[in-house]
């Protein structure tokens, strides 16, 4: 169910989104950013942006945010490694939202924590995308 | 680890369509504004342009490749998506040192991070931050 972008405002915190860091989805994204097979053969554990890559999308999927919306900025503070399989919990926070020129920015803040049961808080990170208003969801 | 450098250079990156159609898939983002032209061309974009979070991971992975575990477990980066990629651009990851300060026993790096082409256009700006702990300096 697409969440109602509209009713979004600063402070609200959306669904805890569940996902989990699968061995094929983190090699296939690093080739593609590495450029070569090899890129992820030697990696021990997952970079802090792959970490992010995989939490976005999972929150872009939930969020249902329709074509044409465009990534205005990102920032991700790493804490901690995250080893493949790892199954993690993203906990996020709408800390701004704004209509200009006929797209909505929204502004959202997560917490990335492994399902471990020491809970560990991986990776930090602030999205900012802007959502097209005029177009069918 | 001391040797931080006055400047990192990555290799020059051709966002070429294939590739990006490769990191959809990769990643799960199936935006169409990224891999359909003709849907691109409906847009204020008029042509396909690349995923922020691609551009971000390749300068992300620079520094990762460079700072190793360091940047794993202590680094924050911070990217503003300024101008769209277009498919075919060809463009250059860059980190240009800041500042290299001790704070309460630890060593903190800060970086002008970009993503430009050989015209000077930049298109991704931003700041990277790295922590190193007292027993690493």
């Amino acid at each position: 169910m697409a969440v109602d972008i509209s009713l979004l405002s600063r402070g609200t915190r959306l669904e805890r989104i569940e996902f989990a860091l699968d061995d094929q989805y983190i090699r296939r994204y690093l080739e593609v950013i590495t450029g070569n097979a090899e890129g992820s053969v030697v990696r021990r554990s997952i970079p802090p942006h792959g970490i992010a890559t995989r939490a976005i999308l999972a929150l872009l999927n939930y969020l249902s945010l329709p074509s044409g919306t465009v990534h205005v900025s990102q920032s991700i503070t790493s804490h901690t490694e995250a080893m493949f399989g790892d199954k993690l919990t993203m906990l996020t926070t709408v800390t701004q939202t704004r209509v200009l020129r006929m797209y909505m920015h929204i502004s959202l803040g997560f917490d990335i924590y492994d399902n471990s049961e020491t809970g560990r808080l991986l990776v930090q990170g602030d999205t900012v995308v802007m959502v097209p208003l005029e177009q069918d969801r | 680890m001391n040797d931080v450098p006055g400047e990192i250079s990555g290799e020059w990156q051709e966002f070429v369509q294939r590739r990006v159609d490769e990191y959809a898939v990769a990643s799960g983002d199936h935006n169409p504004i990224h891999i359909d032209p003709q849907y691109a061309a409906s847009t204020p974009f008029k042509s396909t342009i690349v995923h922020g979070m691609l551009a971000f991971g390749v300068l992300a992975e620079m520094m990762a490749a460079y700072f190793g575990e360091n940047w794993v477990s202590g680094s924050f980066l911070k990217m503003r998506f300024r101008a769209p990629i277009y498919v075919g651009t060809v463009a250059i990851p860059r980190a240009v040192l800041q500042s290299d300060k001790t704070d309460n026993g630890s060593r903190v790096v800060e970086y002008v991070v970009t993503f430009s082409d050989d015209q000077g256009n930049v298109f991704v700006d931003g700041t990277a931050r790295i922590d190193f702990p007292e027993n690493n300096l």
